[in-house]
């Protein structure tokens, strides 16, 4: 038993010597294997470019051709629908499909209670289609569920078309067309879709304007619209378009046969200022019959310009304008004169959050009358957007009435919107 | 009244007579104008020497290796610059003006450029850039793919991109696999000149390997080092040179981080003693700043796109830039 003691230190001690002895000598191993793997790299690196090379340039000749998703033919038109099948879908077989869902909170904060309805609904629901037809055309088929808020209809949610055109893009000669039913490019606000807008409501100019106090989101017509895109060093297009004329803005009915057809034109230019800086301006005139007499004419003339800046996807700046002035004549009695302009900034900072405010002015003469209206606006607004295909935004207006909508008076009313996007909506002009 | 009927045809006789030696004047002019039009188009065609292929790219980067295989022989413009964030560029209607003129156009592809590009493309007035067609190209085809995603893909993940990671040219092998795509696209497009393009395109590959081996060696040392991103942008390089992103400070990619998520990340980085935070110089370098500034880390603003900063002015120098930063920041 004596003995017990020291052999057990014995063995711990060669115990300890061992382990001590291996991890000094596995130490040495890696620290020469280091060494060697750090010559090796010195000498062999170059080889080893040379075989990546290879390899890489053999994979890609190998996977072309396939569905591999690292195929060297693989592109944009086949996706995958679900990893787990691993279905593929051919995108050029589906058009791009959307819903865009507008939501819209409303408080009358005067007393009088007068411009809004002081609830939530959703103001609209546009979804549609879009997409390659052939190698000469492609399409966009959009519907709309919207809600009146004023006239017979208050209230109830109409079913409307709201563009479907083919719009031809293999024309010659720097020529492109869209038939069928459109927002017509006229000024700036038209041409996009109200879901996009950087604000909540449209201003009074553009509603009267485009004879759509009702809904505000502009006037779409069934025809033609041809642009040429000049042949100069900057971006100049001119579009020209002849529509149907029975209607003129915001209409649920069919109108009547117009002694001439509706006729629209707009230049519009863009000059870089660098390559984060822009600014584009447009001239636009229509004319129609606002009757079935062919003495009685509208003329509108316009012009529009906008300056954006943007530093990557955290920082945008907007600056827009749009001028009105609207002619009408009736019966060849004194004409009806409408004019004005809405000017708005926008910014965009932290990549989600916006605040923005809009400067409104209206004012109209009906001079058979005798009457002269105004009406001056101001919208602040702050937009949080979570994604691309969301946003919220809290809309303050101030409304400063004299004689407009026969009201004299201010008033404050708080909008809060929501807009969501599923799917894939066409891109909005620049 | 018979002065009268002699002074009025007197007065037409000069008119005629005034007429027809002015329209006489007036052709030997035009002749002497047309004689100088014909010497100064002449002088100039052979002083610009013969009208180039026109490529436009939707990055500096394409532009920059377009130039490289091209040479003399093309016009190349991007139609971004360098520090811009290529999933977000406004559409600026100048894009139509140069789309419509391209002989080549080159895009980055799997969807990065998928909110401007094709509405370019649509409305420049020219079938010959359409994809499919002769002078369309896109640039992945034949790169290894990082992070194509493996389950079904919806927008609660962000802004993924179904066909996986779009940021691959930092890899110079990648770099390679790109210049290949646009020789091919340029000899389809100017079968004259394949010999020519073909030479470029080796040389090119030559360049890359030298900056590769180059980047190799200096960042061998670093070897199985463990980095943060703020995006998945960095994958292709970090990788390359046989280090890896451990995590994104982008919970999902293109989301805004949380206060929470930037709190996880410091701590992460402090647990694991992560040396370098990279960031982009169009992404949000506040945050990537403040996680690296309170976890200890050093924060890299990495320039890994042609014309990011003074020094990247090619997609060469870009390479050994960012191969140099790499072990500069990693070294210390």
């Amino acid at each position: 038993m004596k003995l017990v003691k020291p052999i057990i230190l014995f063995l711990v001690l060669i115990f300890a010597s061992t382990v001590f002895s291996q991890e000094s000598e596995n130490t040495t191993e890696n620290e020469e294997a280091e060494i060697e793997i750090t010559d090796q790299n010195e000498e062999s690196i170059e080889s080893e470019v040379e075989k990546l090379i290879a390899d890489s340039e053999a994979k890609a000749e190998k996977s072309n051709g396939t569905d591999d998703p690292n195929s060297a033919s693989r592109n944009s038109r086949l996706v995958p629908l679900s990893r787990r099948t691993g279905f593929m879908i051919d995108r050029s077989s589906v058009p791009d499909t959307f819903v865009a869902l507008d939501l819209v909170a409303e408080n009358d904060l005067s007393s009088t209670q007068r411009e809004t309805s002081n609830s939530i609904d959703v103001r609209e629901i546009e979804f549609g289609f879009s997409g390659y037809i052939d190698w000469f055309a492609s399409a966009n088929v959009l519907f709309a569920l919207h809600r009146e808020n004023h006239g017979a209809n208050a209230g109830e949610y109409i079913f409307d078309i709201h563009e479907a055109f083919i719009e031809l893009y293999a024309l010659p000669s720097n020529f492109r067309a869209r038939i069928g039913r459109m927002f017509f490019d006229a000024g700036r606000l038209n041409g996009v879709h109200r879901h996009d807008w950087h604000f909540t409501n449209a201003p009074v100019i553009h509603k009267e304007v485009f004879n759509d106090t009702f809904v505000g989101e502009g006037a779409a017509d069934t025809g033609i619209e041809l642009s040429y895109l000049m042949p100069w060093d900057f971006f100049q297009e001119l579009k020209v378009g002849v529509f149907r004329g029975r209607v003129f803005g915001h209409s649920h009915g069919d109108g009547s046969e117009k002694p001439a057809p509706l006729w629209t034109s707009r230049l519009k230019q863009f000059i870089p200022i660098t390559g984060n800086w822009g600014t584009e301006f447009g001239f636009t005139y229509m004319r129609y019959h606002p009757t079935t007499n062919a003495q009685d004419i509208d003329q509108i003339f316009g012009s529009d310009f906008t300056v954006r800046w943007f530093a990557s996807r955290i920082y945008m700046f907007t600056w827009s304008s749009e001028f009105w002035y609207k002619y009408q004549q009736i019966n060849n009695a004194e004409p009806t004169i409408k004019q004005g302009f809405y000017s708005y900034v926008d910014f965009l900072f932290m990549q989600n959050y916006s605040v923005g405010y809009r400067f409104d002015y209206y004012s109209d003469e009906f001079r058979a009358l005798k009457l002269n209206r105004s009406y001056i606006g101001q919208s602040f607004w702050f937009t949080w957007r979570p994604s691309e295909f969301s946003y919220y935004r809290v809309n303050y207006e101030i409304k400063d009435y004299n004689q407009y909508e026969n009201i004299i008076g201010t008033n404050h009313v708080i909008y809060v919107q929501g807009v969501f996007m599923l799917g894939v909506h066409p891109p909005h002009r620049y | 009244m018979k002065s009268t009927k002699q002074s009025l045809l007197k007065s037409l006789s000069i008119i005629r007579t005034f007429s027809i030696s002015t329209f006489l004047h007036i052709l030997q002019e035009f002749k002497k104008l047309l004689v100088y039009f014909s010497m100064i188009t002449f002088s100039g065609l052979l002083f610009a020497g013969l009208p180039k292929l026109y490529v436009v790219t939707t990055s500096e980067d394409l532009a920059s290796i377009a130039r490289q295989i091209g040479k003399d022989k093309v016009e190349v413009e991007s139609l971004t610059n360098g520090s811009m964030d290529l999933h977000f560029v406004p559409a600026q209607p100048n894009f139509i003006v140069k789309a419509n003129r391209a002989d080549v156009f080159i895009e980055v592809g799997l969807d990065l450029e998928v909110g401007w590009s094709p509405r370019v493309l649509q409305q420049a007035r020219n079938t010959n850039i359409l994809p499919g067609q002769n002078g369309y190209c896109v640039a992945f085809q034949g790169v290894d793919i990082l992070l194509p995603p493996q389950q079904e893909v919806n927008r609660s993940m962000g802004d993924l991109h179904v066909q996986g990671n779009p940021h691959y040219w930092p890899d110079p092998l990648n770099g390679i696999i790109i210049a290949k795509n646009i020789r091919d696209t340029l000899i389809r497009v100017d079968r004259a000149n394949d010999k020519y393009y073909q030479e470029n395109y080796q040389k090119f590959t030559r360049q890359i390997k030298n900056i590769l081996v180059a980047n190799l060696k200096l960042l061998a040392p670093h070897k199985g080092e463990k980095l943060i991103s703020y995006h998945q942008e960095f994958d292709y390089l970090v990788n390359r040179y046989k280090m890896s992103i451990t995590d994104n400070i982008e919970e999902k990619p293109g989301v805004l981080p949380s206060p929470a998520r930037i709190r996880y990340m410091i701590d992460y980085i402090r647990k694991n003693k992560i040396k370098v935070v990279l960031v982009s110089p169009w992404s949000n370098i506040a945050i990537a700043r403040q996680i690296a500034n309170e976890s200890g880390a050093k924060l890299l603003v990495l320039p890994i796109q042609t014309g990011a900063s003074d020094d990247t002015d090619s997609y060469l120098n870009m390479l050994k830039v960012t191969g140099k930063l790499l072990a500069e920041a990693l070294k210390k």
